[in-house]
């Protein structure tokens, strides 16, 4: 059983969340879900809410929150620039957490709210883990989004009929092929690698700290997966990732798990990934856990590691 | 009263709440008027895949409605949103329980004796169907009801069956589930039989906010509701079909939005 609260906090006590705990007990360990662009705090297909309630009922606790002008959240009155309030705003939320109890904290994050989570993880040291899935946009529409399309469209979609027949039925996005193209042919290829060594450089400062572990999840029909592999670079094999990167494809999944086996699959991954790092923290708090390897990663017994 | 501020930043009054209490909670919004006094409006969402993709909508609505002068009351039905409950397990009949639940938790916290209800989409069919039974509903707001839910039904199917196409899956879920949503048995059966013909005899005033698109419906509500002597408009206004938009695109239809508002200022 699990209990739910509706919270109001933030330095303008503009933002509006969800806090789910276990009904009995105390949780001290919390994972803050970060909006999927501009839907919602339920997030899609209400998955935030299906992982808020079975994390708790696993005796972890789960804020579900909108950034300011999106979802229930009203704007900030301060102009606060995007970039930064998406870093401040999950760092409000602990200050919060941590006035209710909560001493520990993962976050995570579907496609813009995975960028927030590892630039969070990145700053703040109270974040112990984040779930970045299907994490692409550090600069949308800029040099390492041309590659990841165009490894995507040179190592898989040429090689998928489905993909052939999409382009000739009008169910591509001819716009985006062309940018690709074009970036290709034109030789655009200096500023994404500035773009991507500051990633890479990044990653490696947070890995290489030792605070925060990090599980990757991509979906095998999303674009995600070849920015993880530029992200990654060498490491992108589980052989060299060592205990503190985990990755995990959901085999045919798309970017925002729209079928619900999809749904199920990832929620199993969120909600056992993240428990095991709340017990490794707090061995007492979730005993009753089961520990599935000593990287704290779910057993892939429905989705693989990529 | 005194006129809404129409330009600058208008701090906004909201209050996020549990009510109805008990396993079966509901969650709601509360939009507090920036001037008095005020009518109470209660928001009635769309259903399934259609409650993201239309929820920056009604969410700005009830923010202009709020700057307007009312209070706007937006929840969630049970299975739905921040409410408890699974959608597999939805049902229409419980959904009409729910916003009955929210026009007493409105009228409670405002102090106002009847309601306003503004559905859109299915959240009009069961707005019209509550208005039928409960004496408090002032006037009535359908924002491109669906009045025929076998058409619903095959429309979300295709929309299914196209989204599998595309990435390649075969079509064997469309029956079970439609764009990241459960179609529980018993829901799919309640739409089919989705019955909007209930008389609405208390209504002081009735607005019908729609796209055109299907128009041969909404005239067959409106001849029926006028040969009653219901005092019914009906508005065709160009608007994108934001439940059919992605819900990352999140839409705002202001050319609709400004309709109703004006319509429930003129209507209080």
């Amino acid at each position: 059983m699990t209990s739910e609260t509706t919270l109001r906090f933030g330095a303008h006590r503009t933002l509006v969340g969800i806090l789910t705990v276990p009904e009995r007990g105390r949780a001290d360990t919390a994972l803050i879900v970060l909006n999927a662009g501009l839907i919602h705090h339920i997030g899609p297909h209400r998955l935030h809410v299906t992982i808020a309630r079975a994390l708790a009922q696993n005796g972890v606790g789960c804020l579900r929150f909108d950034f300011s002008g999106v979802g229930d959240s009203p704007a900030r009155p301060d102009n606060l620039p995007i970039f930064e309030m998406v870093v401040r705003e999950p760092i409000e939320a602990m200050d919060e957490l941590e006035r209710r109890g909560f001493k520990r904290f993962v976050l995570a994050g579907i496609c813009s709210g995975a960028y927030s989570a590892f630039k969070v993880a990145a700053q703040d040291e109270r974040v112990m883990g984040a779930v970045l899935i299907n994490l692409q946009d550090f600069a949308p529409g800029q040099g390492v989004e041309m590659q990841a399309w165009e490894r995507r469209y040179l190592t898989r979609s040429i090689f998928r009929p489905q993909a052939w027949l999409n382009l000739v039925s009008g169910r591509v996005d001819y716009g985006r092929l062309l940018r690709t193209a074009w970036a290709r042919l034109s030789g655009r290829t200096g500023r994404a690698n500035v773009e991507l060594a500051s990633v890479r450089q990044e990653l490696q400062q947070l890995i290489e700290r030792g605070r925060a572990r990090l599980l990757f999840v991509v979906s095998e029909d999303d674009v995600s997966r070849e920015y993880l592999a530029l992200m990654l670079g060498h490491q992108a094999s589980g052989a060299h990732q060592g205990d503190r990167v985990r990755t995990v494809m959901i085999p045919r999944a798309d970017h925002l798990f729209t079928r619900l086996a999809h749904q199920q699959i990832l929620t199993e991954h969120v909600v056992s990934w993240t428990k095991a790092l709340a017990s490794l923290a707090n061995p007492e708090a979730t005993s009753t856990m089961a520990v599935t390897d000593s990287a704290g990663a779910p057993s892939p017994t429905k989705g693989c590691a990529a | 009263m005194t006129p809404a501020p129409t330009s600058g930043l208008v701090h906004e009054r909201l209050d996020p709440i549990f009510f109805s209490g008990g396993a079966s909670y509901l969650y709601g919004c509360h939009h507090l008027p920036a001037v008095s006094p005020a009518s109470a409006i209660v928001l009635c969402a769309p259903v399934g895949h259609e409650y993201t993709r239309c929820h920056r909508a009604m969410r700005q609505l009830a923010a202009q409605l709020a700057k307007s002068g009312h209070h706007a009351f937006r929840f969630d039905y049970t299975g739905t949103g921040d409410s408890a409950g699974d959608y597999a397990d939805a049902t229409l009949d419980r959904w009409r329980q729910d916003i009955g639940d929210a026009m007493d938790e409105c009228k409670r916290r405002t102090r106002a004796a009847s309601v306003m209800l503004i559905g859109l989409r299915v959240g009009a069919a069961l707005a019209l169907q509550v208005a039928a039974l409960r004496a408090d509903v002032r006037s009535l707001v359908l924002w491109n009801p669906v009045l025929d839910g076998a058409r619903l039904l095959e429309e979300w199917r295709f929309a299914q069956r196209a989204f599998g196409a595309a990435l390649g899956h075969s079509p064997d879920v469309a029956d079970r589930e439609v764009l990241g949503m459960p179609l529980g048995a018993r829901l799919a059966t309640e739409l089919r039989a989705l019955d909007v013909s209930a008389d609405v005899a208390s209504l002081e005033r009735m607005l019908v906010c729609h796209d055109g698109g299907e128009r041969a419906d909404v005239d067959k509500l409106a001849a029926r509701l006028l040969s009653r002597r219901h005092n019914i408009d009906v508005r065709e206004v160009e608007q994108p079909a934001i439940w059919r938009q992605e819900a990352l695109d999140a839409i705002v239809p202001f050319p609709a939005l400004r309709t109703i508002v004006e319509w429930t200022g003129a209507a209080q």
